[in-house]
Formats: C-alpha cells, structure tokens, sequence
C-alpha cells in the first residue's frame, strides 16, 4: 500500500514537473471517482476558455495548471454527465461523476453542425469508438452491424477486405442504389471502406427524413456521419491497438461425399427409374473403397488475420494534432486469397487569432484484394467427390484422357470434361485476381468568428479513389481449355471528387430563447475515368504486365461526369430548453436530370419537447428522462446514371468482305422529363430514462413514402428497347424501432449491461406505372407487396407413390415437386387468367433485432453480440445451381433429404424422376438467421503494474468472431445468397488482440 | 482598426467563395458519348446508323432455335430415353413446356424488334441528314427498308398477328398494337420494292451491303410463302407465285450456280490428320447474300451491350451433333472434329441420312463424318469392359469409330469388339445413332457430326469462325420457281418445276448427274430399306422439294420456315423427329410460336396471345 503510494506520488511529481515547466500559476490536482467511489481513468478535464486541459491517469489522480482563481474545470468523460467547477482557493479538487446511462449530454454531429443529444429533434442511432473497438472489424460498416435499429448491415461475400451493403429504414430505390451517404469528416460520398475502423472517433446515422434533409438530395437513403478522431489539449497520447489471429473454414454447406454421391446419382437414380452416367475405374475404387475427396477442404487453409493501428494525438497552445497509422493483413481461406490495407492519417486544426481557425483532415489508404480463383471456388463445390487430386491417383489415365499438369489430374479421373481440377485452377501461375487502390480523402477549412456566435466556415473536400483490376486466366484453366493461349482483362477507375461548402452559423441566446441559423452553400462534382482493356492469346504468363504480346480483344475508355449544387437553411430554436424547433431547407440542382426539372426544394420541420423537464413529469420517481420529437420532411433521390436523359450510342462491329464497317446505334431510351425522385417521411420518437436512468429506451414510429420513383421501367421490346428510366410509382415503408440499454447489475465488483434493438419495417410498393396496373410479373413488382417480391408456383411438396393419379392429372409423376393449383382448375398454368403462380415472399426481412451484452469483473470484461434476421425469402442460389441438381450425377450436389421409392420425403424431389417441370418452386426458403456475431473476453491490467512501464492502459483480450449462426437455409450462409462463384469461404475468426496507451 | 480590416478581408474572400454557382455548373456534355440528336444529323453518323443495322444480322442467325429445332432435321439427343428419366428439349417435345416462357421465343423476338427499331431510326432520320448525297441516303435508307423487311418477315412467319411500329421509337409506351398478317405482308412487299427499286446491282456497291439482287431474292421468298396463304391469313393469291418465279429468274441469270457443291462451304479434309488448312473463299458466285464475317477478332462480334453468346464470330461450324472428345486417341479439348464448348446441341435425326443417295450425292459425303480416326496412340486400350483381359493398341491414325451408311448396315460381326464383333473400331448402324449406350469406344447417343460448316483451324471452344453465313444463294432460287410453278405459275424462264428441280439435283450428283439417286422411300421407318429416285420424272410434289430443300440447304436457317410455309410442319416433324414421334404432343396450334409472356406482361392492355398458348 504504501509502496503504491510512493509510486503515485512519484508520478504526480512527474506530471507536475511536466506542467511546471510550462506557464504557470496555480497548480491543481485531485483524484476523480465514479459514484461507486472507484477511480475513473481517462477523464478530460479542460480549463473554460482556454486551450489547456489534462487527462485523469490510470488511478483517476490529475494535476494541471490554471491562470487563476477564477478559472473553471470542465470535467468530460463519455458515460458520465459533465461536471464545472470553479477552482477557487483550492489546491485540490476532488471530483465524483455522476454516470450518465443514456449519455443524452452526448454530442451528436447532424450534418454541418452539432447540438447536443438532449437537443436533436430528429431519428439518429450514434455508434462509439468504444463499441467499434470491440468489434474489431476489418470494414467499419460491420461494426454498425446489430448495433443501430433499422439499420440493416449486410455481408455481401466471405472475401477478405469485402464491403457491406447497409440499409436504413427498408428499400425505396428499385434499380438504383438504396445504400446511404456516407460522410467522413465532411467529405460527402466517403468510401467507408478506405478508413481504418481505430481511426473513428463516432459514428452516427441520420434515419428521418428530418435529419437526413439537411443533405437534400443525397439524404433519401439516410446518412452515415463518420467523425475520426481528433487530437486534444493536452500531453500526447500515444495508442496501440493490434491484434493477430487465424481464421478458419466455418458453417459451410453440407455436400456429398463419394459414397452419398454415387447412390444418388446411380443407386437411387436407378431405383426411381432413371438412367445414370458411367463411372471410371477410378471413381469406382473410390466408392468401393470408402475414400472421398472433399475439394473445398482441398483448396482452403486456415489463414492469418492480423492488424495494427497506432496513434499520437496531443495539442499545445492553440493546435491540436492527430496522426494515425494503421495495416491490416486479412487472410482468406481460399487459398491465395488475401486483402492488406495501409492506412495514414492526420489532421490538425489551430486557433490563428482570436477569430480565425483552420485545420485539415487527410486520409490515405492503400489497399491489395488479392481473389484467387473464382472458378476454383465454383469447381470445388462442382467436382464430383468420386475424383482424385493427383495424376498418379488415376488407375487408368486413357480411360479419361487424363490430362497431368505439376503431378495433378486435370480431369481428376473423370470421364468429362466440364470441370477442371480445382487444385489447378487456384493455382496462382494459372488464375490471378487482384485489385489494387490508392484511395486519399481529406479536408482543410478555414473559420472566422468575426462576432460572438458567428461562425462563418469555408471547407474544401477533395477524395481521389483509383484503382486498378487485373484478372488473369492461364492456359490451364476451365475458362482457356487447357488449351487455350492466356487472356486477360485489366480494368482502371479513377475518381475523384471535390466538395465546396461555404457555412454560416449564428448562434444566439435571449434570455429563454436559443436560436441557431446555419446557411450553406454547397457544390460538388465527380468526374469517374474508367478504362477497360483485354486481350488474349498471350504467348507467356505475364499476367496484365505485357498486353502488346497478346491479341486486343477490347479496348474501352469512359468519362462520367456529375455536378450538384445546393443552398440551404436551417433553424434550431429552443425555449426553456424544454421546446426545440428545428426548420431546414435545401435546394438542390443535379446535372443528370433532365433540363427544366434539375432544380428541386426539400423542406422540414422537426419539434421536441422535454417532457422530463416538466414538473408533471418531474415529479414522477421512476421516470428520470423523457423526450418527445415529431418530424417530417421532404428529400430527394437523383441517384440515376448520368447521361440517363440523352439517348446514347452504342459502338457496332462489323465488317464488309472483310473490311472494318463500325456504326453506331441507339443504346437507350431516353425520358427527357426526368425529375427528382422524392420521399416524404413522417417520424414520431420518445425517449425515455427510468430509475435514474438504469433503464433507457427510444422508440421510433416512421411513415415514409417515397414518390417519382426513378427505375428502369420494363417496356415491350417491340418498342426495340427493353427498358426506360423513367419516373414511375410509389413505395412505403412504415415502421418502429425500439432501442433499449439496460444496466442490469452494478456493483464495485461486477457491472452487466444490456443493448437491444429492434426494428420492424413494412416496405410495400404502392403504385406502378401510370395506368393503376396492379403487378408488372416481368420485374416482379406488385402493388401491396414489399419490393424484392419472388413470384411462382408455392411449394407444395412432393407427389408421393400413393398420389399417383392426382399427379398424372398435372402430367406429373411421384418423386417430382407439387406445387399449389391456386386456382383449383386442375392444371397448372402461368397464363393470364389463370396464373397459379403469386407473391411468395421478399428478400426484405419482417424484423431485425441485435443484442449487446457487457459484463465487467474486476479487471476481467466479456461481451457478446447476437443478431437476428427474420422473415426474408431467398430463391436458394445453391438450390437453383448445379449443387441442386441432386442425383444428376454430372456434379456434387448438395447432401439433401431426397425423394426416392423407398424414401417418401416432401422436403426434395427424386433423382432420376422424369417430368419434373415445377422444380424451380423448391429453391424459395426462408432465410432467417440468428447469429453470434463475436464473443470477446478482456483483461486490464491493473495500474499497479503498468507504472514502471509508462503506461496509461493496458487490455489483453481473445475473441472469437462469427462461432455460431443457426438458420435452416440449405447450403450456405443466409446473411447474404452466395452462388458459391465470385464468392469466399465462410469463417470464424479466433483473436487475441492488445490495447494499449501512454 | 487593423483586426477589423482582416476580418473584411477574410469575409469578402469567403463571400466570393459563396458565388461559384456559375450558369453552366449543372450542364451536362458527355464526351465519351454521341447521342442519337447530334450524330445522326451528320453524313457520317447516318452512314454508321445504317452500318449498325447490318450487325444484328449476326444475332438473328445466331439465334436458330426456332429456326432449326423441332424440324423434319434436328433434334437433341436421347430420344430412347422419353419417359424414363429425360425431358428432352422442349424444342422438339412440344410438350406441356412448350409456353410463352420458352427463352427461344423470347430471344428471337427481342433481337428482330431491336432490328426493326434500328432500321426505323435510319428510316425516320433520313430527312434531318446534313452533307448526303441525296443517292448515297436513297440507297442507304433502302438498304434499311430491306433489313427492315427482312426481320419483319421472320416475325409475321414465327407469330402471325404482330406489333408493326414503322417509325423511330423516341417515347417509351406500354401501348402496343398488334396488326394482321396480311397487313405485315403488304408493308414487307412495299419496303422491298422500294428497296429493289434503288438499291445497286451486285458489285456496284460494297461486298456485303443489301443489293438489288438481294431485294429480289427475298421478294422470291416472300411472294412464295404468302401464295401459299397459310391458314388464309396472308393475303396471298395465286399471282403471288408468278411474282416468285418472276423474282426466282431475275436471281438464276444473275448468280450462276457454283459447279461443284462443297466450294459454296468451307474447305476442309475428311480426315483431320491430312487437313492442309487451305485459303478459304466465302464469295461464291451462286451467293446472293450473305452475314459477313472476317478474320479481324474486332470486328467479327456483335454490339458491346449484347451478352456474350452473340460476342462471336460464325459459330455454325460447331453446332451439329456427335462428341469428338471421348473417342481413343482424342487430345480431349482440341479443334480437331470440331467439338466446340457445349455448342454441339444440333442433332440430325436419323431419318434425315434417309433422305441421301450415300453413294451418288455429293451432299451426304459433304455433310457428314462418315468415319473418325485416332489423333493420337493409345495403349493397352481395353475394347470390350466385360473383357478387360483383351487390349489392344490403336496407332494415329487409325479408324476409332464407322458409321456405315443407311442402305448398307453393318453385320453383328462387323461390328465393333466392344459389342463382340470383329472389327478394332466402333461401328454405328444409322438405327443405332444417338441412341447407343457408352462403350470404351465413344460416349453414350453417339452420332456423326454434321460437318458441313466446319472451317478447320479453329481453336478448342473459339466459335471465331471467320467464313460468312450465306443467307441467299441462287441454288435456293431454283428450288423456289420450282415450287412456284408446282403451286401453279406458268412463268418459269428455263421450263417447268422439274426443270428447276432437276438442275439441283444434278449440281449434286456432280460426275453422276443424271443418273438417279436413291433415297430411303420411307425415311421415317429406319428398318425399311426400301428406296425411290429423287429425281423428279413426272412425279414432283411438295414433299420431294422439301426433301431436296432438307438436302441441299440443310443447316441454312430456314428449314422451320419451308415448313410452316407449305404446311407440312407437324405432318414431317411428328413423323421424323424422334422426340416430337415419341411426346406425341405436337399440334397444329404450333404452327404459330407463342407470343413471349414477357412482352404481354409488360404491354397495357395486354396483347392477346396466340391461340392454344
């Protein structure tokens, strides 16, 4: 104990030494403590007006320097409410927070500008730095994942360095992009996938239509505010984070194996009727013999996932700086499969004078998607298990042709042709796949506040994404043949962005009146080159490095260009701090709509009432917080294609006796009265604390109809085109989300938290085309039912040997797939009038829902996230490929419970059943889920032994990522559809990671 | 004083900041892009939009099933195995599948509407045309008017009352229109004369281009098919036939026919191991019109927005039938029997071998494989598996499997060792093909290939094939006026039908002409050896054309029509075609394809389907 004491003194001595080289007059110091009487480390304690401040150390002692008596501290840390105290006389401040479980003081960033969480009036999810630390995710979309209500974060591949696609509030876009703006440090269309998820400082995510109006026309899908961290006044703070792991195969389909296989595709294919294909000796030796080949085990690996990210960030005087730098090396378990990511950053932001401030954000990244073999993939869930890796494995190489390459079959002892061995086909010197980008984004401004509460801000936004795509297939590959000289396709995208925002905020306090006026002037231009080349007959392997070897194939260059400007305004005005009113306005002008109807006006209105501060309310023990918000508002959706309005030309080859004879005819069809596509939302939430806020809940009830929906109208082709983009219909989604953080147990020891949420959201189209048809069965789109709708016959079973006259009464026979006569007329029918086929789900989940669990023990942590999807419906990509095929006994198929003679199943039709028309109806299952996202168990030093060592914090923790997903989805991962090609294999990580500062 | 000065400073740059919004900030001005406004306008432009029409000639040839399947001629494989197991190709089952969702159905009519769209923009445009030479655009604009004509004449002939837009679409509707045949007809007859009236002779204009002589051979055609009048709902009269005869002469004097029958196609060896890769030449005299196709790998595709089954050159010369791969002493993929990459979907029916003299008609030894051969050694191979015991060793070179022809069946003991005869290589009686099980010596429903287009050289798997697709040739002339003059035209130049006839048959027959070549005289029933003389003797009916038309222009994307036209689709295809015998479904509501499901969907109102659909 008293060694202890000695060493902490020593260290305040230390820390006052430090501070008492610099200015000084009154030195205080103290120890800050939580209600619980323990020490709180890591709170910021800033002087009131002036640039100097302090952080708590591990034992939640300080001690800083301050002008003089009348100098007030402000003591901040997250999850506590903020706490002044003017210094006085005294020497020592001792200081217990008081814990803010709803943490309603929080700041929230809502789009050129800020106000304090007890002050939005609108729907906004915020995610912390805290909780994406504990994710540890290689994108931060996957850290929103499960963590925000209505907020629908999907995987979209099991590749490393693969993106999400996110989702707020249900889909209204039909054709064109549902995904929202995302904005990182104020620069607007910011590719999340470029930053390095340690460098965020907060996230938050603009749902209504009210907050997201303050982006006009690029709010309609919602907003993701990213801010990254930035540096404080203050001794430097240096942070590491890394962690290193491995990742292995995970949750991967059930398929046959040799033994499975051949009685499905001979035995029970025979015994239902039907003929099989021959199998070669070598096949049969290992049926016979009980051997298997398991060709997915043969091309995957365990692979290694490790990152580091570290961080200086500090100020002194008036500047205050961060830098950042950060690698990720992701591994994937197809083998040569891999992403690496490097990123740096930096900003800065200095007070110049008394009333003029600039500073600059700027990101790097560099990045290297390495794919491996696409095919490879596919053909390992296609090669018949009866096949064998080596040449020296094929007991009669003429029998097949057999072909060696590097000591391995080519046709795996097979007597055909379709697939190639997998093993070569990953090979690296016969298939390459690899996309490499530089992406920068950055921001510097500059503000002058000429008056109090006037801030008058200019910020420069530029981002530059280039990248470059190669894929090469070698001779020994399905795609050349074995035969075939080398091809390759190399495909360059540079883009690049600026964004000019002028910003006029004046700030305004009359006695109970807060007023806050913001005016910006916003504009913004793309320009996208792409360049797309191929060439093949290359006469050696030289990947995409010597195109002038090889035959031009095709040779294409585009520029895409797009422009937007903006005007907007907004009010935020509060009385009593009860009553907030916030009005916004934006117009908006896109240069890919149409002449005449480029400009638009998207206007809202958002009120709030703290009902908490009310006596009525007040009075009231159990309730510790309420708020009401009502809001609605009106944004916009130009997210078409450039050009879309002008009818374009597409380039024809021809030739005359052999001479060149190009043209050019009309590519589309071109709606010259194209407008914005609009969507008005009404949006009710409360937000309520109980027992002292132990208990915190917001509820959200949301009404959004989106109009002039901008899609490609499916048009008779006698018309000579399939299509037109075009302003058609409306679509609704209505919903509630509810969020709730509950601290279930606290006490000096042990402390558990919970957080849900839950989010339910009707989508339905209301209205297609303009003559009040009611399905348009060619897109699939039917008023009253949610986009993303499948339409065909249901699934009705199988027709068994006992129902055998009822099935020839549909020119069907036992073993084949029943589905349901909707019309009872006896047969079945697509034909208008007496269709059989109707909505049979959509791709929309009913409801999501993610819970957090936290517990801490001393210095022991252990949290996990589990989320949900329910209800969506996918049509079975595995289903409806060849691993559906059972019994086919081309290729490997899925491991179903099939119909046969002696098998009466209803869950899959028969192998070998002739007349098997209605198949197609088996592959729409419900794709619900219900998956633990990650455990994570974390240790803390105690600060007892991290002194000596300069250290401020000091965490260990494993953690697993993806253990367990329960769904019954045939085949693969429901989260998203994977046709197994252009896609990885599915994994659970296992990490043991550090955190550390000094 | 002096901070306040700053601070103006500072505003006034940011207020200037404030005023970017220059007039043309939101201005759209593609450069990588010409629109249909500023180019067409131009000589050059409208040159490259009646080029463009020339490219979806490809894609509509390339698009054959409805063309070929489900005929008297071709088939898929398997036909033993109806009933047990094998649905078959709907194509030629005519079964229950046989819907308005028949991708084949769909695909063709998209490409034909797309063609007709093209060929109305150039049609529409030719007035607002800058810098033309008023003859150039007349000519130009009747080449349109035939391509135009042309893709309506396939449409009216596959789906009987259809859409007829005639000008350029520039204004999306889900409004459409269908118009009776008749009317369709009347439009077609109209463009092509106005077509034939300024389009320049062969020669006179590029090789490739519409000309007059391709205006009138498909006048020929069309006159021809609305005399018939099929279910009276052409139009047609009986002077339709003197026109066709009329148009049929025009061709026979102006494209003399080739002497020797195989020069109209690739050259090619018999056996791949002496093939001499010889200069091939696809501009016969006989050839009135032809898809152009080239060596240039850029200019041998389709538009850049068409998916990649039409981004090809001529893949003609791997369509037709057999499996090349599995034989002893196949490299496995090569070129060599040309086996193309899952193209070879285009059976001969069995009968159809019927139909040739194998010994006097230069067309049957022409047309197809009568025997393979091993491309590489082969040790230790095991003939017979119930005998593994028994190997032997096959040399390059030698035979691997025989296809004896029709009238000359092999014995049991001439056949093969892996049935238990004699012989060191495989042997397919024509009862047999396409429906013999696997043996070491080739795969299961083996059958000769139809190697007519084959062009040798080729890679394994590139359909670049680089000969041009003959459309018209005056052979086809003969056979029209022929069949002219049987339906009652009396106007023939050179005589009577036979006379026309006649002269087919002995191009064919080469240094045997006039001799008399014997056809199977029941084609259908492959046990019976029972023969007729195809030369026409006082005996011609519409059945020995359509036989001479299935020998002569076998493959050339019109056997469907031939039979549609003249009414024996379903009385020859269910009686040759061995999965259509085997269904037994097909009806005369075939006669008339189903309107594509998709275009009803998207249409409103609805356009009525066609009847029994």
């Amino acid at each position: 104990m008293i060694f202890m004491r000695k060493r902490r003194l020593l260290l305040l001595a230390l820390l006052i030494g430090y501070a008492s080289t610099s200015w000084s007059q009154t030195r205080v110091s103290g120890l800050v403590t939580d209600d619980q009487n323990a020490p709180i480390p890591g709170v910021n304690i800033l002087v009131q007006g002036a640039s100097t401040g302090t952080v708590t150390d591990f034992d939640g002692n300080y001690a800083l320097t301050v002008p003089g008596p009348d100098a007030v501290l402000v003591f901040s840390s997250i999850g506590f409410h903020q706490q002044n105290v003017t210094v006085g006389t005294k020497s020592t401040i001792n200081i217990s927070m008081v814990p803010d479980i709803t943490s309603l003081e929080e700041v929230v960033v809502i789009g050129y500008g800020q106000v304090e969480k007890k002050d939005v009036t609108g729907a906004i999810a915020s995610v912390e730095s805290k909780d994406i630390v504990r994710a540890n995710p290689v994108q931060a979309a996957k850290a929103i994942q499960g963590q925000a209500a209505g907020v629908i974060v999907s995987k979209q591949s099991s590749r490393p360095g693969a993106g999400y696609s996110i989702n707020i509030r249900g889909l209204s876009s039909i054709d064109y992009s549902n995904e929202p703006l995302v904005v990182i440090d104020g620069v607007m269309g910011g590719d999340i996938n470029a930053l390095n998820p340690a460098d965020i400082e907060s996230m938050d995510i603009l749902k209504d239509a009210s907050s997201t109006a303050i982006y006009g026309s690029r709010g309609a899908n919602g907003v993701i505010i990213i801010s990254t961290k930035r540096g404080s006044t203050g001794k430097p703070v240096v942070s590491y984070s890394g962690y290193a792991g491995v990742k292995v195969p995970a949750h991967l389909p059930d398929m046959m194996n040799a033994q499975q296989f051949y009685k499905a595709s001979v035995t029970d294919n025979e015994l239902n009727g039907g003929t099989s294909r021959p199998f070669t000796s070598t096949e049969m030796d290992l049926v016979e013999s009980g051997r298997s080949t398991d060709w997915l085990d043969e091309i995957s690996d365990p692979a290694m996932q490790t990152n580091h990210s570290i961080s200086v960030g500090g100020g002194s005087g008036s500047t205050n700086y961060h830098f950042s730098a950060g690698y990720l090396n992701e591994g994937g378990n197809l083998k040569n499969t891999k992403f690496q990511r490097y990123n740096i950053k930096g900003s800065m932001d200095s007070k110049v004078n008394d009333f003029l401030k600039v500073g600059f954000t700027a990101n790097y990244s560099l990045a290297k998607q390495e794919m491996g073999s696409n095919e490879a993939l596919r053909s390992a869930y296609r090669a018949r298990p009866t096949g064998v890796a080596h040449y020296d494995e094929v007991l009669n190489p003429d029998e097949n042709q057999e072909l060696e390459w590097n000591g391995y079959a080519a046709w795996m002892g097979i007597n055909d042709k379709q697939v190639l061995n997998p093993l070569i086909e990953i090979d690296p010197y016969n298939f390459q796949d690899e996309t490499r980008s530089n992406t920068f984004f950055g921001n510097a401004y500059i503000e002058l506040t000429p008056v109090d509460g006037l801030s008058i801000k200019s910020s420069l936004s530029a981002s530059v994404d280039n990248s470059r795509f190669g894929q090469f297939r070698g001779t020994m590959t399905k795609d050349r043949k074995t035969t075939l000289l080398p091809r390759s396709f190399r495909q360059t995208d540079d883009i690049s962005n600026y964004t000019l925002d002028n910003i006029i905020t004046y700030n305004k306090k009359v006695g109970e009146h807060d007023f806050t006026l913001t005016g910006v002037q916003s504009s913004f231009q793309e320009r996208n080159e792409e360049m797309d080349s191929y060439v093949d007959e290359l006469p050696y392997n030289s990947l995409w490095y010597a195109y002038g070897t090889g035959r031009p194939v095709q040779l294409d260059t585009r520029l895409t260009e797009r422009s937007l400007l903006s005007y907007m305004g907004r009010l935020i005005y509060g009385f009593k701090s009860k009553y907030i009113l916030t009005l916004t306005s934006r117009w908006d002008g896109a240069s890919q709509l149409s002449e005449g109807n480029k400009w638009d006006f998207f206007p809202s209105a958002a009120v709030a009432w703290r009902l908490g501060e009310e006596d009525f309310i007040n009075s009231i023990e159990a309730i510790s917080d309420m708020k009401l918000r009502v809001s609605y508002g009106l944004v916009g959706n130009s997210s078409v294609s450039p050009y879309s309005t002008q009818a374009r030309l597409v380039n024809t080859p021809y030739d005359f006796d052999g001479s060149e004879a190009y043209g050019f005819a009309p590519s589309n069809l071109a709606d010259r009265n194209l407008k914005w596509e609009k969507s008005k939302e009404l949006n009710i939430g409360l937000d309520m604390g109980f027992i002292k806020n132990r208990i915190s809940a917001s509820l959200e009830v949301y009404n959004r109809k989106t109009v002039d929906l901008i899609y490609n109208e499916q048009i008779p082709t006698s018309s000579g085109f399939s299509s037109v983009t075009t302003n058609v219909g409306e679509v609704a989604n209505r919903g509630v989300e509810l969020s709730l953080n509950t601290v279930n147990v606290v006490n000096s020891k042990f402390k558990w938290t919970t957080s849900v949420n839950f989010a339910r959201n009707v989508n339905e189209i209301l209205s297609i085309g303009n003559d009040g048809i009611q399905a348009d069965i060619a897109t699939g789109l039917f008023v009253g039912h949610p986009l993303q709708s499948h339409y065909d016959y249901e699934f009705d079973g199988i027709w068994q040997l006992d129902e055998e006259e009822a099935a020839s009464e549909y020119n069907q026979v036992p073993g084949s797939v029943k589905v349901v006569d909707q019309n009872d007329d006896g047969q079945i029918s697509s034909n208008d009038g007496e269709d059989d086929r109707k909505v049979i789900g959509s791709e929309q989940p009913d409801w999501t829902m993610g819970m957090t669990n936290k517990f801490t023990y001393g210095n022991f942590d252990l949290s996990f996230l589990i989320y949900t999807s329910q209800g969506a419906t996918y049509r079975n990509s595995m289903l409806s490929g060849t691993m559906g095929e059972v019994g086919a006994g081309r290729y490997n198929a899925l491991n179903l419970n099939y119909w046969t003679i002696n098998n009466p199943s209803n869950e899959y039709y028969g192998p070998g059943i002739a007349n098997n028309p209605y198949r197609g109806a088996i592959f729409y299952q419900d794709a619900s889920f219900v998956r633990i996202s990650d455990i994570t168990l974390g240790y803390t030093l105690p600060s007892t032994g991290l002194d000596k060592f300069g250290f401020s914090n000091f965490r260990m923790y494993v953690q697993v990522s993806n253990p367990f997903v329960f769904h019954d989805f045939d085949g693969m991962d429901p989260e998203f559809n994977s046709s197994t090609y252009n896609d990885g294999i599915p994994s659970a990580t296992y990490l043991f990671g550090l955190n550390v500062s000094f | 004083m002096k901070l306040i000065n700053k601070q103006y400073i500072v505003a006034l740059v940011l207020v200037t900041l404030f005023s970017t919004g220059c007039e043309d900030f939101l201005d759209e001005n593609s450069v990588s892009y010409q629109t249909t406004d500023n180019y067409y306008v131009t000589a050059q432009g409208f040159e490259d939009l009646v080029r463009s029409n020339y490219t979806k000639l490809r894609e509509i040839h390339k698009e054959r099933d409805l063309v070929m399947m489900g005929t008297d001629l071709f088939t898929s494989l398997a036909w033993d195995e109806a009933g047990s197991g094998n649905q078959g190709s709907v194509l030629n089952t005519y079964d229950t599948r046989f819907t308005p969702n028949v991708g084949a159905t769909t695909n063709l009519w998209d490409l034909l509407y797309s063609q007709i769209s093209r060929t109305n923009t150039a049609i529409s445009r030719q007035h607002d045309v800058q810098g033309i030479d008023a003859d150039v655009l007349a000519i130009r604009v009747g080449e349109a008017k035939f391509l135009r004509a042309f893709a309506y004449f396939y449409a009216v002939q596959q789906w009987g009352d259809i859409p007829m837009p005639l000008v350029e679409t520039t204004t999306a509707s889900r409004e459409v229109t269908k118009v009776p045949a008749d009317q369709v007809y009347d439009q077609i007859i109209k463009d092509l004369e106005e077509a034939e009236a300024v389009l320049p002779t062969k020669g006179n204009t590029e090789y490739g281009r519409a000309t007059k002589g391709a205006a009138q051979f498909l006048l020929a055609r069309v006159h021809l098919t609305r005399g018939w009048n099929y279910n009276n709902s052409l139009g047609g009269t009986a002077a339709d036939f003197d026109k066709a005869v009329d148009y049929a002469d025009m061709i026979i004097a102006e494209y003399p026919l080739e002497p020797e029958y195989h020069k109209l196609f690739p050259l090619h060896a018999e056996n791949p191991l002496e093939e001499t890769f010889p200069a091939q030449n696809d501009k016969n005299a006989e050839i009135v019109f032809a898809v152009q196709y080239s060596n240039n790998i850029q200019t041998n595709g389709s538009d850049n927005d068409e998916p990649s089954e039409y981004q090809i050159g001529n893949d003609y010369h791997s369509l037709f039938g057999g499996d090349a791969e599995s034989i002893p002493g196949s490299p496995g993929r090569t070129g060599d029997y040309n086996r193309h990459g899952g193209r070879n979907t285009y059976i001969t029916t069995p009968a159809t071998y019927r139909l040739f003299d194998p010994t006097l008609d230069t067309r049957y030894h022409h047309n197809f494989v009568e025997a393979m051969y091993a491309l590489s050694d082969v040790n230790d191979f095991v003939p017979d598996l119930n005998n593994p015991g028994t190997t032997i060793n096959i040399a390059t070179g030698d035979t691997v499997v025989y296809f004896p022809p029709w009238n000359n069946p092999a014995s049991a003991s001439d056949k093969g060792m892996d049935v238990g005869g004699s012989k060191r290589y495989a042997v397919l009686n024509l009862d047999e093909i396409g429906i013999n099980p696997v043996t070491p010596y080739h795969i299961k429903d083996m059958t000769p290939l139809m190697w007519k287009f084959w062009q040798p050289g080729l890679p394994y798997d590139e359909a670049q094939g680089t000969f041009d697709l003959a459309l018209f040739r005056s052979a086809e002339a003969y056979l029209i006026a022929a069949e002219a003059i049987l339906k009652g035209a009396s106007n023939g130049n050179l005589g009577g039908a036979e006379v026309y006839y006649n002269a087919i048959v002995d191009r064919a027959l080469g240094a045997n002409a006039g001799s008399d070549p014997l056809c199977a005289s029941q084609p259908a029933n492959l046990s019976s050896m029972a023969t007729v003389s195809y030369r026409a003797n006082g005996n011609l009916d519409i059945d020995m054309i359509l036989d001479e038309r299935a020998r002569e222009l076998m493959g050339e994307y019109c056997r469907w029509y031939d039979l549609k036209r003249t009414e024996k689709l379903v009385e020859r295809t269910s009686s040759m075609n061995p999965w259509t015998v085997a269904l037994g479904q097909m009806k005369s509501t075939h006669y008339l394809r189903p309107i594509p499901q998709k275009e009803i969907d998207r249409t409103i109102p609805s356009i009525s389907q066609n009847d029994g659909y």
